[in-house]
């Protein structure tokens, strides 16, 4: 970041090394070491390098922010060398040439960002010369009309960027968003590493949670992704599947029954363990009392069996799936596994032996632990192990500070109440239990101070007590709450990334839609075209009606980008020989007999228009024209540039999907093209008007003008209304078309086929096509 | 204690007073105030800002001192703009005598109106000072030369004269006063 900051490198309105070069030769002896060595560029550098290379740090550096401020003093300083006049051996230098007054040369300058004029002096921007404005790269910007430089930013963060040329300080301000700020950086060439430091320490927090939370969105896609089995590597080991259905029990039924079932089995060992204890009756001749467990001996013991016999498997099990068996064997979870089963084993091994069962008793205890396993299954205990574990200095100060003042009471009470008969005080050790007692509150009363200096001693320790424990807790507890609140907002992103990627999914499939519908538009207009030309030339006298389609049609911008595009897509599909075609949706095969209002003749039925909240949603698409067109058709219009009137032809696309089919089949389009021809011209206009109701963006006037024009294709139709969210996404073609597979006879069923008159189900299904390419715009 | 704040006088005044025009004058205030928002420089800003001259390491601090005490005419510790201006003017635009005068009240740190060997040599260190801990003063060539009637003291009459006839200090004066022609 230094030699960042080092690199930086300003203007000031005269080089300082004029200043230097008096004192250098002032003083030419050999102990002077060689002047650190100024940058090469006259007049523009005050950086210099230390003999050895040392980037220098410090004051001498004049920092960029400095500069600007500081640079208005270098006159003075210059002039202030007329002290070192008289002390000096050689005459002073030669100043560089004069440059002519350099103020007046300063112009202020106009910044537009988006509206908001901002004005500085140009010498102000160009102190940073590796930024945007203050290199030439302004001049990009320029416009000559309004002689202002334009930028099409925003202007709330646009203020801090040049508030970082005046005064050399880049603030960040909190209420804006981080990434945005970002780019903002990002787009004008600064480094964030010039934040200043009053507001560094926060951008740097703020970016590490952004990135922790990219991060953890990023993995958790992931682990989703691969754990809902789609995109699953089909070269998962066993070994990987097991580990990842131990780590998340979400991922798989089979993973879920397992983390319920050694749940219920930790659960019931550890009620085993509380329930041997309870006395149940007693011995046939004695009274003493039994415990369940020695009464039951047979039941507990098979219980426990059971329970260890699970847990051993579960812990094999985990050993087996885990990538880094060494590692897993360090961590705690399973050393508590271990602890937990060690037991049973070893009292397997100890015969009842009297010296040892003592031993065997307190093997038992560590039973115990089992509860501890329990953390897997519950993240508020886990929880809480980390932030004791993340509060171990507070802990540790906690048990040293209490430790500390029991020593010093315990003394102090001891030598007190020595002298008391029969006391309690027997020695220092046993009033360490009192001091305990009392520090902590409790006050048990089996220890009392009789003496009055020992009352006092006591009054003084308890107020104490509190004190000193009162201090840490704070601590830990904030620690803890933050840590929980941390999850839950982990949580509850998660939650909401569901939701997310739904929404991001219906985009993306909006966007493949976009770009059949747009692409299909971009063909219409172009046959369109071609058909007006071949019109207007045969007919001159009636070229008078087709002119206005003409005009339509280009005064629309957009028409000429989608020309191209559609041009350059054509050139794909020569040079690849294939083509593209929409596939039908089997949309569960809809074909309502529901009719579409505006359509007064139908050939065929339509598809049910299904309402649905967003916009650009898959609904929607279906909106207009539901009629599942062949996409041969499409096609094969498109190759024979003939022009068959469907009716709400091609305006289905399958909202995800596109096939590319190969050129050798056009007989079959044929084939359809000659029943579709039967269902006549009005159809297609009222197609056409009627797909133009639910064109947003799409320039369909052109399309619908020419219903005396069998040229105009239906295709234009089919453009639907995800026009709008399509521009608003911008001119960008959604980057994730990928080919999802080849596919052998996609048995497109009877949508596919379009025939005059009644409704498809009726139409005979169309021949396979080998060689078809699905493409999917996820 | 809440930051003072002394405007400048009037920039009418300040163009009578010194050689400087209105558009220099600005140009001076402009940098003086983004140092100085309170409109006086204390010694330890002046400081800093002389500090940012020169490498790391080397203590500024010396001469910077004799720098500000011969700014501040009325010892107040602080340096308004009117004092900077009428230095710079004298500086950058004031006749030679003048300037040789203002050399001398540097040298001259008691205002006695003479220059002790130790006074010179006080400045010779912090003049050398400025170059870093690397070079050592010259001790006796320069003062000597100085001191015409070797009684020790250079006087103001004195110190005029020799550095009049002294060509390479004329010359560095020339120097020095064709570099500050433009502010």
């Amino acid at each position: 970041m230094s030699t960042e900051r080092a690199a930086l490198t300003s203007r000031g309105p005269r080089c300082v090394d004029e200043l230097r070069k008096p004192m250098a030769s002032l003083f030419l002896r050999e102990e002077v070491p060689p002047w650190p060595t100024l940058c090469s560029k006259p007049c523009r550098c005050v950086n210099f390098k230390m003999p050895g290379g040392e980037e220098p740090q410090g004051a001498g550096n004049i920092p960029p922010h400095a500069m600007a401020s500081v640079a208005a003093w270098l006159p003075f300083a210059r002039a202030a060398a007329i002290g070192w006049v008289p002390i000096a051996s050689n005459p002073l230098p030669a100043p560089p040439l004069p440059r002519s007054a350099r103020r007046t040369d300063d112009v202020k300058l106009i910044i537009n960002v988006s509206g908001r004029r901002f004005e500085t002096w140009r010498n102000t921007l160009e102190r940073y010369p590796d930024t945007l404005l203050g290199s030439n790269e302004r001049e990009f910007f320029f416009d000559e009309d309004s002689h202002e430089y334009f930028f099409d930013r925003d202007p709330d963060i646009f203020r801090h960027i040049l508030n970082y040329y005046r005064t050399g300080k880049l603030h960040y301000p909190k209420h804006e968003c981080l990434t945005s700020y970002d780019e903002e950086l990002a787009f004008f060439g600064i480094i964030p590493d010039v934040i200043g430091d009053c507001c560094y320490e926060d951008y740097r927090d703020r970016k590490r949670e952004n990135a922790e939370r990219l991060l953890d969105d990023r993995l958790s896609e992931n682990g989703q992704g691969d754990g809902q089995g789609a995109g699953l590597p089909p070269l998962s080991s066993l070994r990987q599947r097991m580990w990842r259905a131990f780590e998340n029990p979400h991922t798989s039924t089979a993973a879920l029954v397992f983390y319920y079932v050694t749940g219920f089995f930790i659960a019931v060992s550890v009620m085993a363990n509380v329930v041997e204890t309870v006395p149940c009756g007693t011995l046939p001749h004695s009274t003493k009392p039994l415990s369940c467990g020695e009464r039951y001996k047979i039941v507990f013991f098979c219980l426990d069996t059971a329970c260890v016999m699970i847990f051993t498997a579960e812990y094999l099990l985990r050993l087996f799936a885990a990538p880094n068996r060494c590692k897993f064997v360090r961590s705690v979870m399973s050393i508590i596994d271990v602890v937990a089963i060690l037991p049973y084993y070893i009292g397997l091994g100890i015969t009842d032996n009297d010296d040892v069962s003592g031993a065997f008793v307190t093997l038992r205890v560590f039973r115990v632990f089992r509860i501890f396993k329990f953390s897997r299954h519950s993240q508020g205990l886990r929880i809480l192990g980390y932030t004791l574990k993340s509060c171990a200095s507070e802990l540790g100060f906690l048990v040293f500070s209490l430790a500390m003042a029991i020593i010093i009471f315990a003394t102090v009470m001891f030598y007190a109440e020595k002298n008391v008969d029969r006391t309690n005080f027997t020695s220092i050790p046993a009033a360490f239990w009192y001091t305990i007692v009392t520090m902590t509150t409790l006050g048990y009363g089996d220890m009392v101070p009789k003496t009055i200096t020992g009352k006092i001693v006591g009054g003084v320790c308890s107020l104490s007590g509190v004190l000193v424990i009162a201090l840490p807790v704070p601590v830990i507890v904030s620690n803890f709450s933050r840590i929980y609140h941390q999850n839950q907002r982990a949580d509850k992103r998660k939650a909401q990334k569901k939701a997310r990627l739904a929404r991001i999914k219906m985009a993306k499939a909006s966007s493949g839609a976009a770009f059949v519908s747009r692409k299909k538009a971009a063909e219409a207009r172009m046959l369109a075209q071609e058909q007006a030309a071949a019109a207007a030339a045969a007919a001159g006298s009636g070229s008078g009606q087709n002119s206005p389609n003409l005009v339509a049609l280009n005064n629309d911008d957009e028409d000429i980008f989608e020309l191209q595009h559609h041009h350059l897509l054509r050139c794909l599909e020569k040079t690849t020989d294939r083509e593209f075609v929409e596939m039908e949706n089997p949309f569960g095969g809809v074909t309502s007999g529901q009719q579409h209002p505006q359509q007064t003749q139908v050939v065929t039925p339509h598809r049910a228009i299904s309402q649905s909240p967003s916009v650009g949603s898959r609904a929607s698409l279906m909106a207009c024209c539901g009629r599942h067109c062949p996409p041969i058709l499409s096609v094969s219009r498109r190759y024979q540039k003939s022009h068959i009137p469907t009716t709400g032809g091609d305006c289905d696309e399958d909202l995800n999907e596109v096939k590319i089919r190969l050129t050798d089949h056009h007989q079959q389009h044929q084939l359809r093209r000659a029943h579709g021809n039967k269902s006549g011209m009005p159809s297609s206009a009222d197609s056409l008007t009627q797909a133009g109701s639910c064109v947003a963006g799409e320039n369909a006037s052109g399309a619908n003008g020419g219903s005396g024009q069998q040229a105009r294709s239906p295709v234009t139709s089919a453009v639907i209304n995800i026009a709008a969210s399509g521009a608003q996404q911008g001119r960008h073609w959604p980057q994730d078309l990928l080919i999802m597979h080849h596919e052998e006879a996609p048995g497109d069923g009877s949508s596919s086929d379009q025939a005059g008159g009644g409704d498809e189900d009726g139409l005979p299904p169309p021949p396979p096509y080998p060689n078809v390419v699905k493409i999917s715009s996820l | 204690m809440s930051p003072t704040y002394r405007p400048p006088g009037g920039l009418p005044g300040l163009t009578s007073k010194t050689l400087f025009s209105a558009e220099e004058l600005k140009h001076l205030y402009q940098g003086f105030k983004a140092q100085c928002p309170e409109g006086v420089a204390k010694e330890e800003t002046f400081k800093e800002i002389y500090a940012q001259f020169f490498p790391p390491g080397v203590n500024s601090g010396q001469y910077a001192h004799h720098l500000f005490r011969c700014m501040d005419h009325n010892q107040k510790g602080e340096v308004n703009f009117e004092d900077f201006a009428a230095a710079m003017s004298t500086l950058s635009r004031g006749p030679l005598t003048e300037r040789l005068r203002w050399v001398f009240v540097l040298y001259d740190q008691d205002g006695d109106g003479r220059i002790s060997r130790a006074e010179f040599l006080t400045i010779a260190a912090a003049v050398f000072a400025l170059i870093g801990p690397y070079a050592k003063p010259p001790i006796t060539e320069q003062t000597v030369k100085l001191d015409l009637d070797n009684d020790g003291f250079i006087s103001e009459d004195e110190f005029l004269s020799s550095c009049l006839n002294d060509d390479m200090i004329m010359a560095s004066m020339m120097v020095l006063e064709e570099s500050l022609a433009y502010i």
